[in-house]
């Protein structure tokens, strides 16, 4: 999309696999997988991780960027998800 | 490239082991790009910019069939009443708050708020889980690309389950 003139930017779960396929710019939001923008229900951080995903979209990043975001997780699901001990 | 605490270190491993054990994709690789993609920044405020959500929750019609893993895009009404089809996550979790993974309500509401400029009213949906990548490259981007220019979009965003 971007070889074709279109601005992208994408939320992404596992830096290690960005790293891999390298899109132009990518926010790392370390939530569980299923759950990208937040919780069930918690409207305010769904909407808050979006902003800050597209307010990167204008800023001069080179290509290839991570941009680390501020979002955590309170539980083990991403932990465990991460080990594919869980869903 | 960009240095920070990334807990996922290693999970490409044990994805791709998963992959191909579990899932039963004996050959499967990751796509790898040595160079990054090109950056076309957004040359517009935001608040100015519409916006094509573009989702690799495996989202489709209620009533259509699933996508599967084949790679190919499904063009929908962003008001359309979505299922999710998708082996990789928790589908029913996500299902009782789409906006989770799927947030084009999410979006209206910043739209209607005054942060972008507009959503799209096409979003494009595709599969997380396609073993051959390239698939990708020549059935979903192709569809993308050409939604996006026809509804004289801004700027993609790309939102993962």
């Amino acid at each position: 999309m971007d070889e074709a003139g279109i601005p992208t930017v994408s939320i992404t779960q596992a830096p290690s696999i960005t790293r891999l396929s390298k899109p132009s710019l990518s926010c790392f939001v370390a939530h569980p997988f299923g759950l990208t923008l937040g919780a069930v229900g918690d409207d305010a951080t769904h909407a808050a991780v979006l902003r800050d995903v597209l307010e990167q979209a204008p800023r001069d990043h080179p290509p290839g960027t991570i941009v680390p975001l501020r979002y955590r997780w309170p539980d083990d699901l991403r932990t465990r998800q991460l080990r594919k001990d869980a869903l | 490239m960009s240095t920070f605490e990334d807990d996922s270190t290693g999970f490409s491993d044990v994805e791709r082991a998963h992959v191909r054990e579990a899932v039963g994709v004996k050959d499967f690789e990751w796509v790898r790009f040595d160079e990054p993609s090109v950056r076309v920044p957004l040359d517009l405020p935001l608040s100015q910019a519409r916006i094509t959500l573009v989702s690799t929750a495996g989202a489709h019609e209620v009533g259509e069939p699933p996508l599967g893993a084949g790679g190919h895009a499904a063009l929908l009404p962003a008001e359309a009443k979505i299922e999710l089809s998708h082996d990789g996550y928790d589908t029913e979790r996500a299902l009782s708050d789409p906006e989770v993974v799927y947030p084009v309500r999410t979006l209206q509401q910043l739209a209607d708020a005054g942060v972008i400029g507009s959503l799209a009213p096409t979003v494009v949906s595709t599969m997380g889980f396609v073993p051959d990548g390239v698939r990708l490259f020549a059935r979903a981007v192709p569809a993308a690309v050409q939604q996006i220019r026809d509804e004289q979009s801004d700027l993609a965003l790309l939102v993962p389950a």
